[in-house]
């Protein structure tokens, strides 16, 4: 105990150094961030991470927070005010879009995350494009080319780069190429291969994530820009940390059909506002066969929850949907940091 | 040729489970009982020989390579069912019987041939979705729980000489799909025969014959469909056509149900050359107002799709503009019909603009409620109107 007191003492003694003092000069408070950069399974030295308030207009150039480079072990910190960040990371020829942006740091409790690095290098399209104006893609993870992943296109960050996006092409062919037609402007790209073959809805392990790390990209009219984007497949911890994955404030319950036996494959559904049309703020992980869900969340306030077992869009006939109906508007509360247990949602067959 | 030889001998060893992955040239043969989810990969083929009883224990089939059945029954209890992912027109699955499956046979994609097939005691029998453009012929949906035939997410699937069946609520459920063909066709004893849903929905349905249903044609939401010399007969409620669905109904014989064509909220359909004799109400309008619909109907629509809709919309989704109506004159067009000899004599004595005994329209009730507010109920237009049946043969 004493051991790993002194083990875990040492190693927030030798962030705060790396980070605090090598970038002002003068004592600050310890990291609230902290974690380690991976590339390939391993530690990866000298890479810094970037954050990006998530009320930023835009990201690009210099971040207003950046951290010291990781030491060899991989180990970095950062000290970031309350709020939800963008997290990236950039080394030599190697680059981290952290797939759970925005993330949600506390002041008072340490966050210590895990940054997957992807290899920059890759080859741009060749050939003749199909299209006046827009973007041709590369997709690749490991060095190989994707297949069967989409390129989304964002305007903004108003999505904070979540959902269908301005548009959404897919799926990459056997070499990973993917083509999107679009119009002269900015935008921010980004590419996923879900296993479950949807263009929506959150992303589990085994999936692949990637963003452009030359975002925003400006498409001129006319003009077709080549880039290579890799992306990085999920890890599996995304699957068994639901309760703390996007915030410290949790819902759990069962979701059941009207006989009250638990459904399976279905995901609870997280909204602000009780018409529950916009992008959900968050969806669980599909249910196992005791339909238990848990959502985490960063802030408390009042939400509106539904469930159903396919995500994007309305639900079709024949799909499962339903409301949380403890109280008349479908309506719960909860405190920040809190945790509401025992919510059920009933789901039924839409026709 | 030997790598072959060994493996259709393999599959005809009685066997109690399979690998998970069938790559090569697979044939199965024989009665089998399938404990784990069986995977036919992309390149690789699967033959099911005729006479084959394949049992599933709640598991499934998915097949990316290609898939060829003959005449073999594919049961089990709650079993997943078969999937095909884009398989090309060299899968097909002809004659014998898919049951007892959540669904019995999922196509995503592709091309394949489902030919004299009976899906009987699925939750659905046969789903077509992600544009598959498949065929199905001469196939028995009978007694399945919710559908027996669903199209879906932009099917253009061609559907010849089917025969639905007493199933648990709709024969066919075309959603958001536009079948490149849809002829002769059979439907009976089904709660609804033929629904058509959404915005997106526009076939063209052609010589069907649907007897004795609840309802045999439900148009909603939207749906633009076409029907022509189609058979509708004997059923409760002949067409329903609903919530801003404009259909074009021609040259069809609906005749002898206890309403024939009933129209609702905001539906303007245009019924002409049709043979609507011997129904007890021909047409039957229910809240459905020229006036509700410029001053309500965007507004309960947007209302509607905040109670029911949940989720962000497809990017693709109806706009309202799409959805409100072009014409707006306070009646429903229903000229150039044949309404039957009793009807002749009335429409004789009556004119063009008499209350007539088997139109229940505004004539009949000139007002409905509605919220806070009483509003006219439309009028069917129905002069000039034919004089003698209508000779199919020349039609």
């Amino acid at each position: 105990m004493t051991k790993a007191f002194c083990q875990a003492g040492l190693l927030l003694l030798a962030i705060f150094l790396l980070t605090g003092c090598a970038a002002s000069g003068r004592p600050q408070q310890p990291p609230n961030l902290l974690g380690q950069s991976m590339l390939d399974g391993k530690p990866h030295a000298g890479v810094t991470i970037s954050a990006w308030p998530v009320e930023a207009s835009r990201l690009g150039n210099m971040a207003p927070f950046r951290s010291a480079p990781s030491d060899d072990k991989g180990r970095f910190g950062l000290v970031l005010p309350e709020g939800r960040y963008y997290l990236f990371a950039d080394g030599d020829g190697v680059f981290a879009y952290y797939g759970r942006n925005p993330v949600a740091v506390s002041v008072s409790e340490n966050r210590d995350i895990s940054i997957g690095l992807v290899r920059t290098a890759g080859e741009r399209p060749e050939g003749e494009p199909f299209l006046n104006s827009g973007v041709m893609a590369n997709l690749s993870a490991d060095g190989t080319p994707l297949a069967g992943a989409t390129l989304y296109a964002y305007l903004d960050l108003t999505s904070e780069l979540k959902g269908m996006g301005y548009v959404m092409v897919g799926p990459s062919d056997d070499g990973g190429l993917v083509e999107a037609e679009l119009p002269a402007g900015t935008y921010y790209l980004l590419a996923r291969k879900r296993l479950s073959g949807q263009g929506v809805g959150p992303l589990r392990s085994g999936d692949f994530v990637g963003y452009y790390p030359g975002n925003p990209v400006r498409i001129e009219s006319g003009k077709v820009s080549r880039i290579h984007l890799p992306l990085l497949e999920v890890p599996e911890k995304v699957d068994s940390l639901q309760a703390s994955l996007f915030g410290g404030t949790t819902l759990q319950g069962v979701i059941v059909n009207a006989a009250g036996i638990p459904v399976s494959g279905a995901r609870a559904v997280l909204y602000r506002d009780a018409q529950m049309l916009n992008r959900p703020l968050a969806v669980s992980q599909p249910t196992a066969v005791d339909g238990e869900f848990i959502i985490s969340i960063p802030d408390g306030g009042t939400y509106f929850l539904a469930g159903r077992n396919t995500i994007g869009g309305a639900p079709g006939p024949g799909e499962l949907f339903g409301t949380y109906d403890g109280t008349p508007d479908h309506s719960l509360k909860v405190e920040r940091g809190g945790s509401l247990k025992g919510l059920e949602i009933i789901v039924e067959e839409m026709w | 040729m030997v790598k072959f030889l060994v493996t259709i001998l393999i599959c005809m060893i009685p066997a109690s489970a399979f690998s998970l992955s069938l790559t090569g040239e697979t044939v199965w043969q024989g009665e089998k009982t399938i404990r784990e989810q069986v995977r036919v990969e992309a390149g690789a083929t699967l033959r099911i020989q005729p006479d084959s009883r394949i049992v599933f224990d709640g598991v499934g089939l998915e097949v990316a390579g290609r898939l060829v059945v003959r005449d073999a029954v594919l049961t089990g209890d709650q079993w997943t069912g078969i999937t095909l992912k884009g398989v090309g027109i060299d899968t097909m699955v002809v004659g014998g019987e898919i049951s007892g499956a959540r669904t019995g046979l999922t196509v995503g994609g592709g091309s394949p041939r489902i030919e004299g097939v009976t899906f009987r005691n699925n939750r659905i029998g046969l789903e077509l979705r992600q544009k598959s453009d498949a065929t199905v012929s001469g196939s028995l949906f009978r007694d399945n729980l919710r559908v027996g035939l669903f199209l879906k997410d932009g099917s253009t699937a061609g559907v010849v000489d089917n025969r639905f069946e007493r199933n648990g609520k709709f024969g066919v459920y075309i959603y958001r799909s536009t079948p490149r063909r849809f002829v002769g066709n059979i439907f009976n004893d089904n709660p609804t025969g033929l629904m058509i849903s959404h915005f997106g929905s526009d076939p063209e349905l052609v010589e069907n014959c649907l007897t004795g249903n609840e309802v045999a044609v439900l148009v909603d939401k939207a749906a633009r469909p076409t029907l022509r010399r189609n058979d509708i007969r004997d059923n409760k409620v002949g067409l329903k056509i609903h919530r801003r669905s404009d259909a074009v109904v021609e040259q069809n014989r609906v005749s002898s149900n206890d309403i024939g064509v009933s129209i609702a909220f905001s539906s303007y359909p245009v019924l002409h050359g049709n043979d609507l004799s011997g129904n007890k109400a021909a047409v039957y309008l229910e809240h459905q107002s020229r006036q509700w619909e410029e001053q309500l109907g965007s507004a309960t629509r947007e209302l509607e799709a905040g109670k029911s809709v949940f989720g962000s919309q497809p990017r693709q989704s109806v706009s309202e503009s799409e959805r409100k109506p072009h014409q707006l004159d306070g009646s429903i067009d229903a000229t150039d019909n044949w309404w039957g000899e009793t009807a002749l004599d009335e429409l004789t004595r009556k004119g063009a603009d008499g209350n007539l005994s088997f139109i229940d329209d505004g004539r009949d009730r000139p007002v409905f409620e509605d919220g806070d507010g009483s509003w006219p109920l439309d009028k069917v237009r129905y002069a000039p109107w034919r004089t003698s049946p209508i000779d199919w043969l020349k039609e």
